[in-house]
C-alpha cells in the first residue's frame, strides 16, 4: 500500500459506487450490474502518472446492514472523540464471523486514513434509513464528500441534498452515465477540498488527465484523417479482357468497392474507440436512435442526413476552382448519392465505362506512365488482358458524409463514460456536424479532398497531415478541453 | 538521426500503426523516463527512443542498420567497379602499340569532355526545378519500381493480401515524401563514389603507362581551320584551372605543333622529321593530361563525394520530423503517461441461480399480515392496496428497519397466513433483508407463507419496475425456501 491519496467510494448496494469508479477510471472491467453484491471485495484503482501513483480511488462492497451496525455502535456509545476508535472495535470485533461483512470491509480503508466518497443515487427517493449509513460514517471522523448519483430517469435529488447537507462537507451532483470529461475534472479538483495537503496530487494529476486527452484528440484526428485519406484515395484492380467485361462485372466490383470503405471505416472507429479506452462499448445496433450512425455508409438515408447541401457543395467547389465534373456532380449530389461522376467515368474509361463510373467511381486501365507504359500496352497487344483500376469514389459529397460519420461517432466516443455498457443509446436525432462547419472551414477541407483525390493513390504526406490539422480544429469543437472556447449554442453540434 | 535511424523510424512507425494506443503510451514514457525529454529536438529525442527500442526489442525488425551497411556495400562494389572500369579505360585508351600515337583527343573527349558533360547535367538536375530536369528520369524510374511491385504482388502474395500490400506500397510512397529532399544526396554520394573510383583508377592506369612504357601521343584533325594554333589555344584553356600551378602540364605550342598527326604519314614513327628522335616531345602531352583527369574528373567528384555525404548528414540532422505521426511520438515520449485502471481486470461476475420456481400459496381467505420494510412508504394506503393486491384482509402491519429490535415475530404474525414483507423494489434485497426472512422462517416455522411484496417508487402504492422485480427474485430464491415467494404489487385494474 502506498501514501499516496485515497479515496473510498461508499454507499448503499447499487446506488452507483463501481459506475463512478468505471467513469473516473476509465476502466470497462468495472463490474456494474443491477444485481446486488456485484462488488464483494475492496479494489483499488490507482491515478498513475509516469508510474507514480498520485491517488487512489477504493472501490467497496455495499452498505448491507447499516442500521443493526450502528445500533451495534450506540449501544456502546461514547464521546465524540472516542467513535472513530469504536468503529474500528466494531470491525475487529467481528472478524471471521459473518456478521457486517460488508461493513467491515468498506469501513477498512477509511480506517486506515481514506477520504469518503458517499454515493447516493438521486434518481430514487430519499429514506431515512440512509441515515444509518452516513452516520456510521460521520462516526469514522474521515472527511468525506457525498455524490448524487443518477440511474434512471427520477428526480430527487434536492431532497437528497437538503438531507446530505447536514452529513458531508461538499455535495456534488454526479451522473456517472452522462458526465463529461469537464465534469470529471471539476469532481478530482474538488477531492482536493477534503484534505489540503493532498492537493498538489490532485492537481498533478489533473493536469496528466487533460493532457492525455489533448493527446487522445490529436490521435484521434490523425485516425479520421487517415480513413479520409484512404477512402478518398481508394482504388481496386481486376483483370479483365476487355471493357466490355467491366460492365458485366459491374455488381461484383461496386460491392468489393464500398465492402471495402466499410471495412476501413469500421476499423477508423475501432481505433478511436481504443484511443479513449472503450473496450466494452458498443456504439451502433438494433437500439441506437440516431439513424446515421446506424444506418450504413452507403444507404440512402446517411446521405441524405450527412454531408453537405447541394448548395453548399457548389459554394464549397466552386469557389476554390473545382473541375465542371465535381460541379456538375454536386449540383445533383443531393438528390441521388448514386450520381457518381459521370463526366469522371467518361473521361476517364470511355463510354463503355459510363455505367460503373456513373455508380460509384471512375475505371480506367492500369499501368505506368513514361515508356513502361508503351511495353505493357504492346504486350497487353499480345495477351489481349487488361488490368482495370477501379476508382477513387468520385461522388464530390462522399469525403464529408465520411467525415460527418465519423465526427459523430467520435461526438458519441468522447461522451460516452466508462460506466455505461452494452449499446449506447443517442436519443437525440439531428444532422451532422459538417453543415454547421463555417464557410472558409468548408472550402478548406474541399480544397484538401480534392487534391488527395488527385494525388491518389500515393498521398503526400504533408497534404495528409494537412488534412490531420483541419480534422483536428473540427474536434476542438467537438471535445473541448478546460480553457479552450466552447461551441457555440446551437452551432449543429455540442 | 542517421539513415539507419530514419530507416528504423519507419519501421517502428509501421510497427506501432496497429498496437493498442495506452500500451504504446506507457511503452514509450517508461523508455525514457531515467532521462530528460526536449520535444524540441525532435530528431534528437527520436533517435534516443529508437536506441531504447532496439536494446528492448532487440528481436523486433529494426532494418536500419542493416539498410545503412548494404548501402555501404553497395557504395564499396561501386568504388571497386569504378577502379576496374577506369583502369580499363584509360588503359585502353592509351595503349600504343608502335602504330599510331594515342590521341590526345580520344583521351579528352573520354576523360574531360564526357565527364564535364554528365558533372553539367547532374548540376542541372540539382540546380534546375526537379520537374523540369529530374523528373522524367525519377518518374520513369518510381513507375517502373512501382510496377514491379505491383506484380511481385499480385503473383507471390497470398490470395485476399494483395490490397494488404498495396496500402504498404502507398504508405511507403507516402512517407517518401519525407524524406524527398535527402534522397537525391544520398543517390548522388553513391554514384560519386563510382565515379571518384573510376577517375582513381583511371588516373593509375595513366600513371603506370607513363612510368612503365613508352607512350606516343599525337593529335590529328580532318578540319583545316583547326591548325596547331588553335590546337594550342584550346589546349591552354583546357588548362586554365592548373596554369598557374602546374604551367609545365600546360602544352607547348611547339609540343602541339610537333605532335599533330596526319593519317597520310603513313606508320608513326617512320613520319615526320625528327619526332622520332624526339621521344621527351611526343610523350610531352601525359602531365597535361594527367592534370586534365585530376581537374575535370578526380577532384570535382571528391568534392561532390564529399559534398553530398556532408549534405545528407546535415539533412538527417536538421529534419524537422513534423509530420503527425513522429509528433505524437514525441508527445508520448514528452508528456506524462497516466494509467487510472486497477492493475487486473475485474472478474466476471457468477451467473444468477436459474430455476426461478413459484412459491407455495398461502391457504385462501386467511387473513394477511403486514411487515414494512425500511421506510416504505404509504401507511394505510399501502396497507389497503396490499389487502386488495392480495385478496385477503390484512389482520396486522408492522414496521422494521434491520436495526436489530424485531423480534416474537411468531406472537405477532398468530393466524395470519401469508406474512407479506412490502419492500420497495428499487433498494435492492441486502443482507438485513435476508436476516429477517430468515428470521421469519425461524418464527414462522418450515411451512408458513411468506411473501415479498414489491412496491414501486412513483408516488402513492406503486407498480415496480420488472427488472427490479427479477433482482428481488434471485435473491430470495437463493435462500432455497419454497415457502417464500416474491411478487410485485399488482392492483385489480391498474396495467403494471
Amino acid at each position: 500500500m502506498t501514501d499516496a491519496p485515497r479515496f473510498a467510494v461508499v454507499g448503499r448496494v447499487n446506488k452507483g459506487k463501481s459506475s463512478i469508479v468505471a467513469t473516473l477510471a476509465e476502466d470497462d472491467s468495472v463490474r456494474i450490474d443491477p444485481r446486488p453484491r456485484t462488488t464483494t471485495e475492496v479494489r483499488e484503482y490507482p491515478v498513475r502518472v509516469d508510474g507514480r501513483t498520485l491517488f487512489v480511488l477504493v472501490d467497496t462492497p455495499g452498505f448491507e446492514d447499516a442500521p443493526r451496525a450502528l445500533a451495534w455502535l450506540r449501544a456502546r456509545e461514547v464521546s465524540a472523540a472516542d467513535r472513530p476508535a469504536r468503529v474500528a472495535e466494531l470491525v475487529r470485533a467481528h472478524e471471521g464471523t459473518d456478521a457486517f461483512v460488508e461493513e467491515r470491509r468498506l469501513l477498512a480503508p477509511i480506517l486506515a486514513g481514506a477520504s469518503i466518497l458517499y454515493v447516493v443515487d438521486g434518481a430514487k427517493p430519499y429514506r431515512p434509513n440512509y441515515e444509518a449509513e452516513m452516520e456510521i460514517l460521520r462516526w469514522t471522523g474521515r472527511p468525506g464528500m457525498a455524490l448524487v448519483n443518477r440511474i434512471g430517469g427520477g428526480d430527487h435529488a434536492d431532497e437528497w441534498r437538503r438531507a446530505l447537507d447536514q452529513y458531508f462537507r461538499i455535495v456534488r451532483d454526479f451522473d456517472a452515465f452522462a458526465v463529461s470529461f469537464e465534469e470529471r475534472l471539476e469532481l478530482l479538483e474538488a477531492f482536493r477540498a477534503l484534505r489540503p495537503p493532498w492537493r498538489p496530487a490532485v492537481d498533478e494529476a489533473v493536469t496528466a488527465l487533460v493532457a492525455q486527452r489533448r493527446r487522445r484528440r490529436a490521435e484521434a484526428a490523425g485516425e479520421i484523417a487517415d480513413l479520409l485519406a484512404d477512402v478518398l484515395t481508394h482504388v481496386e484492380e481486376l483483370a479483365l479482357e476487355d471493357e466490355g467485361a467491366l460492365a458485366a462485372e459491374r455488381d461484383r466490383l461496386e460491392r468489393s468497392f464500398h465492402d471495402a470503405l466499410r471495412r476501413r471505416e469500421e476499423e477508423a472507429r475501432r481505433r478511436v474507440e481504443a484511443l479513449y479506452r472503450h473496450d466494452a462499448a458498443v456504439f451502433e445496433g438494433a437500439a441506437l436512435a440516431r439513424p446515421v450512425l446506424n444506418q450504413d455508409l452507403f444507404a440512402e438515408r446517411t446521405w441524405e442526413l450527412l454531408g453537405l447541401s447541394p448548395a453548399q457543395l457548389v459554394a464549397a467547389s466552386a469557389v476554390a476552382g473545382a473541375a465542371a465534373g465535381g460541379v456538375i456532380d454536386a449540383a445533383v449530389g443531393g438528390a441521388s448519392f448514386l450520381a457518381g461522376s459521370v463526366l469522371g467515368g467518361a473521361l476517364g474509361g470511355g463510354a463503355a465505362l459510363w455505367g460503373v463510373g456513373r455508380r460509384f467511381a471512375r475505371a480506367r486501365p492500369v499501368g505506368p506512365a513514361g515508356v513502361p507504359s508503351l511495353l505493357l500496352e504492346a504486350r497487353r497487344f499480345v495477351s489481349r488482358a487488361r488490368r482495370f483500376r477501379v476508382g477513387p469514389h468520385a461522388q464530390p459529397n462522399f469525403p464529408w458524409v465520411v467525415l460527418d460519420r465519423a465526427l459523430l461517432h467520435y461526438e458519441a466516443v468522447v461522451r460516452r463514460t466508462h460506466a455505461r455498457r452494452g449499446v449506447v443509446p443517442l436519443a437525440d436525432g439531428r444532422a451532422g456536424v459538417v453543415a454547421a462547419l463555417g464557410a472558409g472551414e468548408r472550402r478548406a477541407l474541399d480544397a484538401t479532398f480534392r487534391r488527395l483525390r488527385r494525388a491518389a493513390p500515393d498521398v503526400p504526406r504533408a497534404l495528409r497531415d494537412a488534412l490531420e490539422r483541419e480534422v483536428a480544429r473540427v474536434l476542438e469543437r467537438v471535445d473541448p478541453l478546460p480553457g479552450e472556447p466552447r461551441p457555440a449554442a446551437g452551432g449543429g453540434h455540442g | 538521426m542517421t539513415l539507419a535511424n530514419l530507416i528504423d523510424l519507419e519501421a517502428q512507425l509501421a510497427r506501432d500503426r496497429d498496437a493498442d494506443p495506452a500500451a504504446l503510451a506507457a511503452r514509450d514514457r517508461a523508455l525514457l523516463a531515467r532521462g530528460p525529454v526536449d520535444p524540441r529536438r525532435p530528431g534528437a529525442l527520436l533517435a534516443r527512443w529508437l536506441d531504447a527500442l532496439r536494446e528492448r526489442e532487440p528481436g523486433a525488425l529494426h532494418p536500419g542498420r542493416a539498410v545503412a551497411r548494404a548501402l555501404a556495400a553497395v557504395r564499396a562494389l561501386l568504388a571497386v567497379a569504378g577502379v576496374g572500369v577506369g583502369w580499363g579505360a584509360a588503359t585502353a585508351l592509351m595503349t600504343y602499340g608502335g602504330g599510331h600515337p594515342v590521341n590526345v583527343w580520344d583521351f579528352l573527349l573520354a576523360f574531360v569532355g564526357l565527364q564535364a558533360a554528365l558533372l553539367v547535367l547532374l548540376l542541372a538536375l540539382f540546380l534546375l526545378p526537379l520537374a523540369a530536369a529530374g523528373a522524367p528520369l525519377a518518374g520513369l524510374f518510381g513507375g517502373a519500381v512501382g510496377w514491379a511491385y505491383a506484380r511481385i504482388a499480385r503473383r507471390h502474395v497470398e490470395p485476399g493480401r494483395e490490397a494488404e500490400w498495396r496500402a504498404l506500397w502507398h504508405r511507403l510512397r507516402s512517407r517518401r515524401s519525407l524524406y524527398h529532399a535527402v534522397e537525391p544526396w544520398l543517390l548522388l554520394s553513391v554514384t560519386q563514389a563510382f565515379a571518384l573510383a573510376f577517375n582513381v583508377g583511371a588516373l593509375a592506369a595513366v600513371l603506370r603507362l607513363v612510368v612503365f612504357t613508352d607512350v606516343a601521343f599525337g593529335w590529328g584533325t580532318t578540319l583545316v581551320e583547326l591548325d596547331a594554333t588553335r590546337f594550342h589555344a584550346l589546349a591552354r584553356a583546357v588548362a586554365w584551372p592548373w596554369r598557374a600551378l602546374w604551367p609545365e602540364a600546360v602544352p607547348s605550342e611547339a609540343l602541339v605543333a610537333a605532335t599533330r598527326y596526319s593519317r597520310l604519314e603513313g606508320a608513326y614513327l617512320l613520319a615526320g622529321a625528327g619526332r622520332s628522335a624526339r621521344p621527351e616531345l611526343v610523350g610531352g602531352w601525359w602531365p597535361f593530361l594527367v592534370a586534365s583527369l585530376l581537374a575535370y574528373g578526380l577532384v570535382p567528384r571528391a568534392l561532390l563525394l564529399a559534398g553530398s555525404r556532408a549534405r545528407v548528414a546535415r539533412l538527417l540532422a536538421t529534419m524537422p520530423h513534423d509530420d503527425a505521426e513522429a509528433r505524437r511520438v514525441a508527445a508520448r515520449l514528452a508528456e506524462p503517461h497516466v494509467e487510472t485502471r486497477a492493475p487486473l481486470p475485474e472478474a466476471a461476475a457468477a451467473p444468477p441461480r436459474s430455476g426461478a420456481r413459484r412459491a407455495e400459496a398461502a391457504p385462501p381467505g386467511t387473513p394477511a399480515a403486514l411487515v414494512l420494510w425500511r421506510d416504505v412508504p404509504g401507511g394505510d394506503a399501502l396497507a389497503a392496496a396490499a389487502s386488495r393486491a392480495l385478496a385477503r384482509p390484512v389482520a396486522a402491519v408492522r414496521a422494521a428497519g434491520g436495526g436489530g429490535h424485531e423480534e416474537d415475530w411468531a406472537a405477532w404474525a398468530d393466524g395470519a397466513d401469508p406474512v407479506v414483507v412490502v419492500a420497495e423494489a428499487f433498494e435492492p434485497p441486502d443482507r438485513g433483508v435476508r436476516r429477517l426472512l430468515e428470521d421469519l422462517r425461524g418464527a414462522l416455522g418450515p411451512r408458513r407463507s411468506v411473501l415479498v411484496l414489491l412496491v414501486g417508487d412513483a408516488p402513492g402504492p406503486g407498480t415496480p419496475r420488472p427488472e427490479d422485480v427479477r433482482v428481488w427474485r434471485d435473491a430470495v430464491e437463493a435462500l432455497e425456501d419454497p415457502f417464500v415467494g416474491v411478487e410485485p404489487l399488482r392492483l385489480p385494474g391498474v396495467a403494471p
